[in-house]
Protein backbone atom coordinates (compact mmCIF):
# COMPACT_ATOMS: atom_id res chain seq x y z
CA UNK A 1 0.00 0.00 0.00
CA UNK A 2 1.30 3.46 -0.88
CA UNK A 3 2.59 5.60 1.96
CA UNK A 4 0.41 8.57 2.97
CA UNK A 5 2.98 11.27 3.73
CA UNK A 6 0.43 13.34 5.67
CA UNK A 7 -0.23 10.50 8.07
CA UNK A 8 2.32 9.83 10.86
CA UNK A 9 1.13 6.22 11.28
CA UNK A 10 1.59 5.53 7.57
CA UNK A 11 5.13 6.98 7.57
CA UNK A 12 6.07 5.02 10.70
CA UNK A 13 4.61 1.89 9.03
CA UNK A 14 6.82 2.49 5.99
CA UNK A 15 9.93 2.68 8.20
CA UNK A 16 8.89 -0.48 10.04
CA UNK A 17 8.50 -2.28 6.72
CA UNK A 18 11.99 -1.26 5.62
CA UNK A 19 13.55 -2.11 8.98
CA UNK A 20 12.06 -5.59 9.38
CA UNK A 21 14.45 -6.82 6.66
CA UNK A 22 11.74 -8.84 4.93
CA UNK A 23 13.95 -8.98 1.82
CA UNK A 24 16.28 -11.42 3.61
CA UNK A 25 13.76 -14.25 3.12
CA UNK A 26 13.50 -17.63 4.82
CA UNK A 27 16.00 -20.53 4.75
CA UNK A 28 15.66 -23.32 2.15
CA UNK A 29 13.97 -26.56 3.22
CA UNK A 30 16.21 -29.38 4.41
CA UNK A 31 15.68 -32.49 2.20
CA UNK A 32 13.36 -34.96 4.00
CA UNK A 33 15.41 -38.16 3.30
CA UNK A 34 18.46 -36.44 4.74
CA UNK A 35 16.55 -35.64 7.93
CA UNK A 36 15.29 -39.21 8.23
CA UNK A 37 18.76 -40.63 7.82
CA UNK A 38 20.80 -38.01 9.61
CA UNK A 39 18.71 -37.22 12.65
CA UNK A 40 19.45 -40.63 14.24
CA UNK A 41 23.16 -39.86 14.29
CA UNK A 42 22.83 -36.63 16.25
CA UNK A 43 23.94 -36.61 19.87
CA UNK A 44 21.10 -34.44 21.22
CA UNK A 45 21.34 -31.34 23.41
CA UNK A 46 23.96 -31.18 26.15
CA UNK A 47 24.00 -28.20 28.55
CA UNK A 48 27.58 -28.94 29.49
CA UNK A 49 28.68 -28.99 25.86
CA UNK A 50 26.78 -25.77 25.14
CA UNK A 51 28.27 -23.98 28.16
CA UNK A 52 31.78 -25.10 27.22
CA UNK A 53 31.21 -23.89 23.64
CA UNK A 54 30.17 -20.46 24.94
CA UNK A 55 33.27 -20.33 27.16
CA UNK A 56 35.42 -21.40 24.20
CA UNK A 57 33.82 -18.62 22.17
CA UNK A 58 34.78 -16.15 24.90
CA UNK A 59 38.38 -17.31 24.60
CA UNK A 60 38.29 -16.77 20.83
CA UNK A 61 36.91 -13.27 21.40
CA UNK A 62 39.85 -12.53 23.68
CA UNK A 63 37.75 -12.31 26.84
CA UNK A 64 39.17 -13.67 30.12
CA UNK A 65 38.10 -17.19 31.10
CA UNK A 66 39.00 -19.61 33.88
CA UNK A 67 39.44 -19.11 37.62
CA UNK A 68 39.42 -15.64 39.16
CA UNK A 69 42.72 -14.16 40.42
CA UNK A 70 41.50 -15.10 43.92
CA UNK A 71 41.30 -18.73 42.83
CA UNK A 72 37.50 -18.81 42.99
CA UNK A 73 35.34 -20.07 40.14
CA UNK A 74 34.22 -17.33 37.76
CA UNK A 75 30.56 -16.44 38.54
CA UNK A 76 30.10 -15.69 34.85
CA UNK A 77 31.03 -19.26 33.91
CA UNK A 78 28.82 -20.69 36.65
CA UNK A 79 25.98 -18.61 35.25
CA UNK A 80 26.69 -19.96 31.77
CA UNK A 81 26.28 -23.50 33.03
CA UNK A 82 23.07 -22.63 34.92
CA UNK A 83 21.66 -20.77 31.91
CA UNK A 84 22.36 -23.57 29.44
CA UNK A 85 21.02 -26.22 31.81
CA UNK A 86 17.73 -24.34 32.15
CA UNK A 87 17.44 -23.61 28.43
CA UNK A 88 17.93 -27.27 27.57
CA UNK A 89 15.61 -28.41 30.37
CA UNK A 90 12.89 -26.06 29.14
CA UNK A 91 13.34 -27.20 25.55
CA UNK A 92 13.31 -30.88 26.49
CA UNK A 93 10.62 -30.85 29.15
CA UNK A 94 8.38 -27.84 28.48
CA UNK A 95 8.51 -27.23 24.75
CA UNK A 96 5.58 -28.37 22.67
CA UNK A 97 6.30 -29.29 19.07
CA UNK A 98 3.33 -29.42 16.77
CA UNK A 99 3.82 -30.43 13.18
CA UNK A 100 1.14 -29.22 10.78
CA UNK A 101 0.74 -31.26 7.62
CA UNK A 102 -1.34 -29.73 4.85
CA UNK A 103 -3.82 -31.70 2.72
CA UNK A 104 -2.71 -32.81 -0.73
CA UNK A 105 0.09 -35.18 0.31
CA UNK A 106 0.21 -37.81 -2.42
CA UNK A 107 0.07 -41.39 -1.26
CA UNK A 108 0.16 -44.93 -2.56
CA UNK A 109 -1.62 -47.56 -0.44
CA UNK A 110 -1.91 -51.31 -0.76
CA UNK A 111 -4.94 -53.34 0.40
CA UNK A 112 -7.19 -56.26 -0.29
CA UNK A 113 -10.63 -56.23 -1.93
CA UNK A 114 -13.07 -59.12 -2.54
CA UNK A 115 -11.49 -59.47 -5.93
CA UNK A 116 -7.97 -59.63 -4.59
CA UNK A 117 -5.08 -57.23 -3.72
CA UNK A 118 -5.51 -53.60 -4.81
CA UNK A 119 -3.22 -50.59 -4.97
CA UNK A 120 -4.70 -47.16 -4.31
CA UNK A 121 -3.21 -43.89 -5.51
CA UNK A 122 -4.46 -40.61 -4.06
CA UNK A 123 -3.80 -37.70 -1.78
CA UNK A 124 -4.72 -36.64 1.75
CA UNK A 125 -7.73 -34.36 2.02
CA UNK A 126 -7.46 -33.00 5.59
CA UNK A 127 -5.08 -30.98 7.67
CA UNK A 128 -3.16 -33.31 9.97
CA UNK A 129 -1.11 -32.49 13.03
CA UNK A 130 1.69 -34.43 14.69
CA UNK A 131 3.70 -33.96 17.88
CA UNK A 132 7.32 -34.31 18.90
CA UNK A 133 9.89 -33.73 21.62
CA UNK A 134 13.30 -32.10 21.55
CA UNK A 135 16.09 -34.33 22.83
CA UNK B 1 15.61 -36.68 43.97
CA UNK B 2 15.58 -36.88 47.73
CA UNK B 3 12.91 -35.34 49.94
CA UNK B 4 15.32 -32.62 51.01
CA UNK B 5 15.97 -31.76 47.35
CA UNK B 6 12.23 -31.44 46.76
CA UNK B 7 11.84 -29.17 49.82
CA UNK B 8 14.80 -27.07 48.73
CA UNK B 9 13.29 -26.80 45.28
CA UNK B 10 10.05 -25.37 46.70
CA UNK B 11 11.92 -22.54 48.47
CA UNK B 12 14.12 -21.68 45.50
CA UNK B 13 11.16 -21.77 43.10
CA UNK B 14 9.09 -19.40 45.29
CA UNK B 15 12.13 -17.13 45.64
CA UNK B 16 12.71 -17.11 41.90
CA UNK B 17 9.04 -16.34 41.11
CA UNK B 18 9.13 -13.43 43.57
CA UNK B 19 12.30 -12.18 42.00
CA UNK B 20 10.96 -12.51 38.45
CA UNK B 21 7.72 -10.71 39.35
CA UNK B 22 9.56 -7.77 40.84
CA UNK B 23 11.74 -7.66 37.73
CA UNK B 24 8.71 -7.46 35.42
CA UNK B 25 8.28 -3.84 36.45
CA UNK B 26 10.74 -2.44 33.96
CA UNK B 27 12.17 1.01 34.64
CA UNK B 28 10.45 3.82 32.74
CA UNK B 29 12.28 4.56 29.52
CA UNK B 30 13.70 8.03 29.05
CA UNK B 31 13.15 9.19 25.49
CA UNK B 32 16.24 10.90 24.13
CA UNK B 33 14.22 12.25 21.21
CA UNK B 34 11.35 14.56 22.12
CA UNK B 35 9.75 13.82 18.74
CA UNK B 36 8.72 10.37 20.07
CA UNK B 37 6.02 11.95 22.20
CA UNK B 38 5.00 14.50 19.60
CA UNK B 39 1.95 12.82 18.12
CA UNK B 40 1.17 14.84 15.01
CA UNK B 41 4.19 16.83 13.84
CA UNK B 42 6.05 14.40 11.61
CA UNK B 43 8.98 16.58 10.47
CA UNK B 44 10.82 16.57 13.86
CA UNK B 45 10.47 12.79 13.93
CA UNK B 46 11.88 12.47 10.41
CA UNK B 47 14.79 14.74 11.34
CA UNK B 48 15.54 12.64 14.42
CA UNK B 49 15.49 9.46 12.32
CA UNK B 50 17.80 11.13 9.80
CA UNK B 51 20.23 12.09 12.57
CA UNK B 52 20.24 8.53 13.93
CA UNK B 53 20.79 6.95 10.51
CA UNK B 54 23.27 9.38 9.01
CA UNK B 55 24.55 11.59 11.82
CA UNK B 56 23.88 15.26 12.44
CA UNK B 57 25.83 16.34 9.35
CA UNK B 58 22.95 14.94 7.31
CA UNK B 59 20.84 17.91 8.47
CA UNK B 60 23.23 20.19 6.59
CA UNK B 61 22.96 18.02 3.48
CA UNK B 62 19.16 17.95 3.78
CA UNK B 63 19.04 21.74 3.99
CA UNK B 64 21.09 21.96 0.80
CA UNK B 65 18.77 19.48 -0.90
CA UNK B 66 15.64 21.32 0.23
CA UNK B 67 16.98 24.60 -1.16
CA UNK B 68 17.86 23.03 -4.51
CA UNK B 69 16.30 19.75 -5.60
CA UNK B 70 13.16 20.16 -3.50
CA UNK B 71 12.06 23.71 -4.21
CA UNK B 72 13.06 23.42 -7.85
CA UNK B 73 10.40 20.76 -8.46
CA UNK B 74 7.42 21.59 -6.24
CA UNK B 75 5.89 24.48 -8.18
CA UNK B 76 3.57 22.28 -10.25
CA UNK B 77 2.13 20.14 -7.43
CA UNK B 78 1.59 23.25 -5.31
CA UNK B 79 -0.04 25.03 -8.21
CA UNK B 80 -2.30 22.02 -8.95
CA UNK B 81 -3.34 21.83 -5.30
CA UNK B 82 -4.22 25.52 -5.26
CA UNK B 83 -6.29 25.10 -8.44
CA UNK B 84 -8.15 22.12 -6.96
CA UNK B 85 -8.91 23.95 -3.75
CA UNK B 86 -10.09 27.16 -5.38
CA UNK B 87 -12.39 25.30 -7.78
CA UNK B 88 -15.69 26.02 -6.02
CA UNK B 89 -19.32 25.19 -6.78
CA UNK B 90 -19.49 28.41 -8.83
CA UNK B 91 -16.46 27.59 -11.01
CA UNK B 92 -18.66 27.26 -14.09
CA UNK B 93 -20.41 30.62 -13.56
CA UNK B 94 -19.45 33.63 -15.56
CA UNK B 95 -17.41 36.34 -13.88
CA UNK B 96 -19.47 39.10 -12.27
CA UNK B 97 -19.74 42.35 -14.22
CA UNK B 98 -18.33 44.09 -11.16
CA UNK B 99 -15.06 42.22 -11.74
CA UNK B 100 -15.06 42.47 -15.52
CA UNK B 101 -16.43 45.87 -16.50
CA UNK B 102 -17.63 47.36 -13.20
CA UNK B 103 -15.85 49.07 -10.34
CA UNK B 104 -13.76 46.00 -9.44
CA UNK B 105 -13.06 44.23 -6.15
CA UNK B 106 -11.61 46.52 -3.50
CA UNK B 107 -9.19 45.19 -0.88
CA UNK B 108 -7.18 47.07 1.73
CA UNK B 109 -3.48 46.83 0.85
CA UNK B 110 -2.62 45.96 4.46
CA UNK B 111 -4.97 42.96 4.22
CA UNK B 112 -3.04 41.40 1.36
CA UNK B 113 0.43 42.64 2.33
CA UNK B 114 0.86 41.24 5.85
CA UNK B 115 4.66 41.68 5.92
CA UNK B 116 4.83 45.09 4.28
CA UNK B 117 6.70 43.67 1.26
CA UNK B 118 4.91 45.97 -1.18
CA UNK B 119 6.45 49.03 0.48
CA UNK B 120 9.98 47.98 -0.41
CA UNK B 121 11.69 49.80 -3.28
CA UNK B 122 12.75 47.21 -5.88
CA UNK B 123 15.91 49.21 -6.55
CA UNK B 124 17.10 48.95 -2.93
CA UNK B 125 19.36 46.19 -1.60
CA UNK B 126 16.38 44.51 0.10
CA UNK B 127 14.22 45.06 -2.96
CA UNK B 128 16.75 43.12 -4.98
CA UNK B 129 16.15 40.15 -2.65
CA UNK B 130 12.41 40.56 -2.39
CA UNK B 131 11.40 41.08 -6.02
CA UNK B 132 12.07 39.06 -9.12
CA UNK B 133 13.57 40.98 -12.00
CA UNK B 134 13.47 38.09 -14.44
CA UNK B 135 10.02 36.52 -14.06
CA UNK B 136 6.46 37.76 -13.71
CA UNK B 137 6.17 38.85 -10.09
CA UNK B 138 2.89 39.76 -8.39
CA UNK B 139 4.69 41.83 -5.73
CA UNK B 140 6.57 43.85 -8.34
CA UNK B 141 3.37 44.54 -10.30
CA UNK B 142 1.53 45.52 -7.10
CA UNK B 143 4.43 47.80 -6.12
CA UNK B 144 4.28 49.49 -9.53
CA UNK B 145 0.51 49.89 -9.19
CA UNK B 146 0.95 51.54 -5.78
CA UNK B 147 3.59 53.88 -7.18
CA UNK B 148 1.27 54.79 -10.05
CA UNK B 149 -1.93 55.29 -8.06
CA UNK B 150 -5.04 55.54 -10.22
CA UNK B 151 -3.44 53.74 -13.16
CA UNK B 152 -4.55 50.26 -14.11
CA UNK B 153 -1.60 47.86 -14.17
CA UNK B 154 -1.82 44.45 -15.81
CA UNK B 155 -0.56 41.31 -14.05
CA UNK B 156 -0.18 38.33 -16.37
CA UNK B 157 -3.07 37.15 -18.49
CA UNK B 158 -5.89 37.31 -15.95
CA UNK B 159 -5.70 40.35 -13.70
CA UNK B 160 -5.40 44.11 -13.60
CA UNK B 161 -4.87 46.12 -10.43
CA UNK B 162 -5.28 49.80 -9.60
CA UNK B 163 -4.29 51.52 -6.37
CA UNK B 164 -6.66 53.97 -4.70
CA UNK B 165 -4.38 56.18 -2.58
CA UNK B 166 -7.28 57.88 -0.81
CA UNK B 167 -8.55 54.65 0.74
CA UNK B 168 -5.27 52.66 0.60
CA UNK B 169 -7.10 49.99 -1.36
CA UNK B 170 -6.16 47.86 -4.32
CA UNK B 171 -8.86 47.45 -6.94
CA UNK B 172 -8.73 44.12 -8.75
CA UNK B 173 -10.43 43.54 -12.09
CA UNK B 174 -10.28 40.85 -14.70
CA UNK B 175 -8.06 41.38 -17.69
CA UNK B 176 -10.82 42.19 -20.20
CA UNK B 177 -9.13 40.17 -22.91
CA UNK B 178 -9.67 36.93 -20.95
CA UNK B 179 -13.51 37.02 -20.67
CA UNK B 180 -14.37 33.61 -19.21
CA UNK B 181 -15.77 31.67 -16.22
CA UNK B 182 -14.71 31.92 -12.58
CA UNK B 183 -12.93 28.55 -12.69
CA UNK B 184 -11.01 29.35 -15.86
CA UNK B 185 -10.07 32.77 -14.49
CA UNK B 186 -8.74 31.24 -11.24
CA UNK B 187 -6.68 28.70 -13.18
CA UNK B 188 -5.24 31.40 -15.44
CA UNK B 189 -4.33 33.54 -12.41
CA UNK B 190 -2.66 30.60 -10.62
CA UNK B 191 -0.74 29.78 -13.79
CA UNK B 192 0.59 33.35 -13.81
CA UNK B 193 1.85 33.44 -10.23
CA UNK B 194 5.05 31.80 -9.03
CA UNK B 195 4.14 30.21 -5.69
CA UNK B 196 7.81 29.58 -4.97
CA UNK B 197 10.09 32.31 -6.25
CA UNK B 198 13.43 30.84 -5.23
CA UNK B 199 15.16 34.10 -4.36
CA UNK B 200 12.20 35.38 -2.35
CA UNK B 201 11.79 32.02 -0.65
CA UNK B 202 15.45 31.82 0.38
CA UNK B 203 15.36 35.41 1.62
CA UNK B 204 12.21 34.72 3.61
CA UNK B 205 13.68 31.61 5.27
CA UNK B 206 17.02 33.25 6.09
CA UNK B 207 15.23 36.34 7.43
CA UNK B 208 13.19 34.10 9.70
CA UNK B 209 16.41 32.92 11.28
CA UNK B 210 18.57 36.08 11.20
CA UNK B 211 15.99 38.89 11.00
CA UNK B 212 18.43 40.86 8.83
CA UNK B 213 15.82 42.12 6.35
CA UNK B 214 13.24 42.90 9.02
CA UNK B 215 15.80 44.97 10.92
CA UNK B 216 16.91 46.99 7.87
CA UNK B 217 13.28 47.33 6.79
CA UNK B 218 12.54 48.89 10.22
CA UNK B 219 9.52 46.70 10.89
CA UNK B 220 7.49 47.32 14.04
CA UNK B 221 7.65 44.65 16.73
CA UNK B 222 3.88 44.33 16.69
CA UNK B 223 3.83 43.61 12.93
CA UNK B 224 6.43 40.88 13.31
CA UNK B 225 4.64 39.50 16.35
CA UNK B 226 1.34 39.31 14.44
CA UNK B 227 3.10 37.56 11.58
CA UNK B 228 4.60 35.03 14.00
CA UNK B 229 1.18 34.45 15.57
CA UNK B 230 -0.30 33.67 12.14
CA UNK B 231 2.61 31.31 11.43
CA UNK B 232 2.11 29.58 14.77
CA UNK B 233 -1.60 29.12 14.07
CA UNK B 234 -0.74 27.70 10.64
CA UNK B 235 1.69 25.32 12.35
CA UNK B 236 -1.13 24.24 14.64
CA UNK B 237 -3.40 23.67 11.63
CA UNK B 238 -0.65 21.54 10.09
CA UNK B 239 -0.76 19.40 13.23
CA UNK B 240 -4.57 19.06 13.18
CA UNK B 241 -5.02 21.55 16.02
CA UNK B 242 -7.95 23.77 15.00
CA UNK B 243 -8.34 25.57 18.32
CA UNK B 244 -6.89 28.85 16.96
CA UNK B 245 -5.71 29.56 20.50
CA UNK B 246 -2.18 30.22 21.73
CA UNK B 247 -0.99 29.49 25.24
CA UNK B 248 0.50 32.32 27.35
CA UNK B 249 3.88 30.57 27.04
CA UNK B 250 3.59 30.54 23.23
CA UNK B 251 2.64 34.21 23.23
CA UNK B 252 5.60 35.15 25.41
CA UNK B 253 7.96 33.14 23.20
CA UNK B 254 6.62 34.74 20.01
CA UNK B 255 6.92 38.22 21.48
CA UNK B 256 10.51 37.55 22.48
CA UNK B 257 11.29 36.17 19.03
CA UNK B 258 9.65 39.23 17.40
CA UNK B 259 11.97 41.47 19.46
CA UNK B 260 14.97 39.42 18.32
CA UNK B 261 13.92 39.60 14.66
CA UNK B 262 13.45 43.38 14.57
CA UNK B 263 16.84 43.73 16.22
CA UNK B 264 18.37 41.27 13.73
CA UNK B 265 19.58 38.90 16.43
CA UNK B 266 19.60 35.12 16.49
CA UNK B 267 20.58 33.08 19.53
CA UNK B 268 22.57 29.93 18.79
CA UNK B 269 22.03 27.02 21.13
CA UNK B 270 25.36 25.77 22.49
CA UNK B 271 23.85 23.03 24.66
CA UNK B 272 24.82 24.67 27.94
CA UNK B 273 23.93 28.23 26.98
CA UNK B 274 23.09 30.50 24.08
CA UNK B 275 25.16 32.89 22.01
CA UNK B 276 23.79 35.99 20.29
CA UNK B 277 24.71 36.52 16.64
CA UNK B 278 23.68 38.66 13.69
CA UNK B 279 24.21 38.56 9.94
CA UNK B 280 24.80 41.79 8.04
CA UNK B 281 22.69 42.72 5.02
CA UNK B 282 25.75 42.39 2.79
CA UNK B 283 26.35 38.90 4.23
CA UNK B 284 22.76 37.92 3.53
CA UNK B 285 22.79 39.48 0.04
CA UNK B 286 26.00 37.62 -0.86
CA UNK B 287 24.51 34.37 0.38
CA UNK B 288 21.22 34.73 -1.51
CA UNK B 289 22.96 35.82 -4.71
CA UNK B 290 25.38 32.91 -4.54
CA UNK B 291 22.83 30.17 -3.82
CA UNK B 292 19.64 31.32 -5.54
CA UNK B 293 20.90 30.12 -8.90
CA UNK B 294 22.65 27.03 -7.56
CA UNK B 295 21.47 23.48 -8.18
CA UNK B 296 24.29 21.96 -6.13
CA UNK B 297 22.98 20.97 -2.66
CA UNK B 298 26.48 20.65 -1.17
CA UNK B 299 27.59 24.07 -2.37
CA UNK B 300 24.34 25.58 -1.05
CA UNK B 301 24.67 23.83 2.31
CA UNK B 302 28.28 24.94 2.80
CA UNK B 303 27.43 28.55 1.83
CA UNK B 304 24.69 28.55 4.47
CA UNK B 305 27.05 27.00 7.03
CA UNK B 306 29.52 29.80 6.36
CA UNK B 307 26.93 32.35 7.57
CA UNK B 308 27.23 30.86 11.05
CA UNK B 309 30.88 31.93 11.21
CA UNK B 310 30.09 35.28 9.60
CA UNK B 311 27.40 36.02 12.17
CA UNK B 312 29.46 35.28 15.29
CA UNK B 313 31.77 37.79 16.95
CA UNK B 314 33.31 35.58 19.63
CA UNK B 315 35.02 33.06 17.36
CA UNK B 316 36.77 31.18 20.20
CA UNK B 317 33.57 30.30 22.07
CA UNK B 318 31.88 29.46 18.78
CA UNK B 319 34.75 27.26 17.71
CA UNK B 320 34.53 25.22 20.91
CA UNK B 321 30.80 24.66 20.38
CA UNK B 322 30.78 24.56 16.60
CA UNK B 323 29.07 21.19 16.10
CA UNK B 324 26.33 21.90 18.66
CA UNK B 325 25.64 25.31 17.14
CA UNK B 326 25.56 23.82 13.66
CA UNK B 327 23.18 21.00 14.62
CA UNK B 328 20.74 23.36 16.32
CA UNK B 329 21.01 25.85 13.46
CA UNK B 330 20.12 23.36 10.74
CA UNK B 331 17.35 21.73 12.75
CA UNK B 332 15.82 25.18 13.22
CA UNK B 333 16.39 26.13 9.60
CA UNK B 334 14.58 23.03 8.32
CA UNK B 335 11.62 23.81 10.57
CA UNK B 336 11.58 27.36 9.18
CA UNK B 337 11.65 26.00 5.62
CA UNK B 338 8.45 24.07 6.33
CA UNK B 339 6.98 27.23 7.86
CA UNK B 340 7.98 29.36 4.85
CA UNK B 341 6.50 26.75 2.53
CA UNK B 342 3.16 26.84 4.36
CA UNK B 343 3.35 30.64 4.30
CA UNK B 344 3.93 30.65 0.51
CA UNK B 345 0.68 28.72 0.11
CA UNK B 346 -1.40 30.84 2.48
CA UNK B 347 -0.30 34.37 3.38
CA UNK B 348 1.77 35.93 0.58
CA UNK B 349 0.22 38.95 -1.20
CA UNK B 350 -0.56 36.94 -4.35
CA UNK B 351 -2.40 34.23 -2.35
CA UNK B 352 -4.20 36.80 -0.19
CA UNK B 353 -5.27 38.57 -3.41
CA UNK B 354 -6.61 35.26 -4.78
CA UNK B 355 -8.54 34.59 -1.55
CA UNK B 356 -9.95 38.11 -1.58
CA UNK B 357 -11.15 37.75 -5.19
CA UNK B 358 -12.68 34.27 -4.93
CA UNK B 359 -14.39 35.23 -1.67
CA UNK B 360 -15.85 38.27 -3.44
CA UNK B 361 -17.28 36.01 -6.15
CA UNK B 362 -19.43 34.38 -3.45
CA UNK B 363 -20.37 37.63 -1.75
CA UNK B 364 -21.75 40.06 -4.31
CA UNK B 365 -18.34 41.46 -5.16
CA UNK B 366 -17.42 42.25 -1.54
CA UNK B 367 -14.17 40.65 -0.39
CA UNK B 368 -14.24 38.54 2.75
CA UNK B 369 -10.62 38.86 3.79
CA UNK B 370 -9.50 41.09 6.64
CA UNK B 371 -7.47 40.21 9.71
CA UNK B 372 -5.17 37.29 8.72
CA UNK B 373 -5.87 35.50 12.01
CA UNK B 374 -9.63 35.59 11.40
CA UNK B 375 -9.09 34.55 7.79
CA UNK B 376 -7.43 31.35 8.95
CA UNK B 377 -10.78 30.38 10.45
CA UNK B 378 -12.83 31.62 7.47
CA UNK B 379 -10.76 29.79 4.88
CA UNK B 380 -9.81 26.91 7.17
CA UNK B 381 -10.76 24.04 4.86
CA UNK B 382 -9.04 25.50 1.81
CA UNK B 383 -5.91 26.44 3.78
CA UNK B 384 -5.63 23.06 5.52
CA UNK B 385 -5.80 21.29 2.16
CA UNK B 386 -3.12 23.41 0.48
CA UNK B 387 -0.87 23.26 3.57
CA UNK B 388 -1.24 19.47 3.65
CA UNK B 389 -0.12 19.29 0.03
CA UNK B 390 3.00 21.28 0.91
CA UNK B 391 3.71 19.18 4.01
CA UNK B 392 3.15 15.95 2.10
CA UNK B 393 5.78 17.00 -0.41
CA UNK B 394 8.37 17.92 2.22
CA UNK B 395 7.67 14.79 4.32
CA UNK B 396 8.06 12.59 1.26
CA UNK B 397 11.28 14.33 0.27
CA UNK B 398 12.86 13.87 3.73
CA UNK B 399 11.57 10.28 3.91
CA UNK B 400 13.19 9.44 0.55
CA UNK B 401 16.51 10.92 1.69
CA UNK B 402 16.35 8.80 4.87
CA UNK B 403 15.52 5.77 2.73
CA UNK B 404 18.75 6.27 0.76
CA UNK B 405 20.77 6.32 4.00
CA UNK B 406 18.82 3.34 5.38
CA UNK B 407 19.56 1.28 2.27
CA UNK B 408 23.27 2.08 2.69
CA UNK B 409 23.02 0.86 6.28
CA UNK B 410 20.86 -2.21 5.65
CA UNK B 411 22.45 -3.69 2.51
CA UNK B 412 25.66 -4.79 4.33
CA UNK B 413 23.53 -5.99 7.25
CA UNK B 414 21.34 -8.07 4.94
CA UNK B 415 24.48 -9.52 3.36
CA UNK B 416 25.77 -10.57 6.80
CA UNK B 417 22.43 -12.11 7.77
CA UNK B 418 22.24 -13.96 4.44
CA UNK B 419 25.75 -15.29 4.96
CA UNK B 420 24.77 -16.34 8.49
CA UNK B 421 21.74 -18.21 7.14
CA UNK B 422 23.89 -20.00 4.56
CA UNK B 423 26.35 -21.02 7.29
CA UNK B 424 23.49 -22.24 9.49
CA UNK B 425 21.97 -24.25 6.63
CA UNK B 426 25.30 -25.74 5.78
CA UNK B 427 25.77 -26.64 9.47
CA UNK B 428 22.38 -28.38 9.56
CA UNK B 429 23.20 -30.38 6.44
CA UNK B 430 26.61 -31.39 7.77
CA UNK B 431 25.10 -32.43 11.09
CA UNK B 432 22.67 -34.73 9.26
CA UNK B 433 25.30 -36.46 7.16
CA UNK B 434 26.67 -39.31 9.27
CA UNK B 435 29.81 -39.92 7.23
CA UNK B 436 32.35 -37.43 6.06
CA UNK B 437 32.05 -37.05 2.32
Amino acid sequence: MATDFNNPESIIGAFTKILNLSSVGGPPTVPTPLILVGVRTRSGLSPLKMASNVIAGKTKAGLPVGALPSGGVSPDEIMERIRMTEIVRALQQDAVITVAIPPGITLTAAGISPTGPVTVFGSTIRFVSGYGVIQ
Amino acid sequence: MSLSDDKRNIFTTIGSYTSVMSATKMPTQTDIFPSINNKKDIVPFLLDVLKVVAGTDALQELTGQLFTKFIDKIEKPLSDSLKNQTAQYNAGNGLSTNFTTGTGIRVKVKDIDIKGDLKINPNSAIGDLKYSSTTLDFNKTAYDAIQNAGTETRFGSALTMKYDAATDEMIFKENPALGTTIGTWANAYINDIAIINKKQFLTNVMDKIYGTVSKVQGRAVNDVYNELVVNKLIEQLMNDDESFELSPADNAELLQRAEEIINGIVYYDMGCGVMGASLSLSGLTNLINSISGSTDPFYTASAITATIDQSIENKDVASANKQTIKDGFFQRLIKLITQALAEAMTTTPQIRALLSIISAFQNNGQTQIGNPKDDLKKFKTLLICVIKTAMKLINEFIFNLIKVFLVKLLVPLIQVITKEKITQYSGILKSLIPLRI
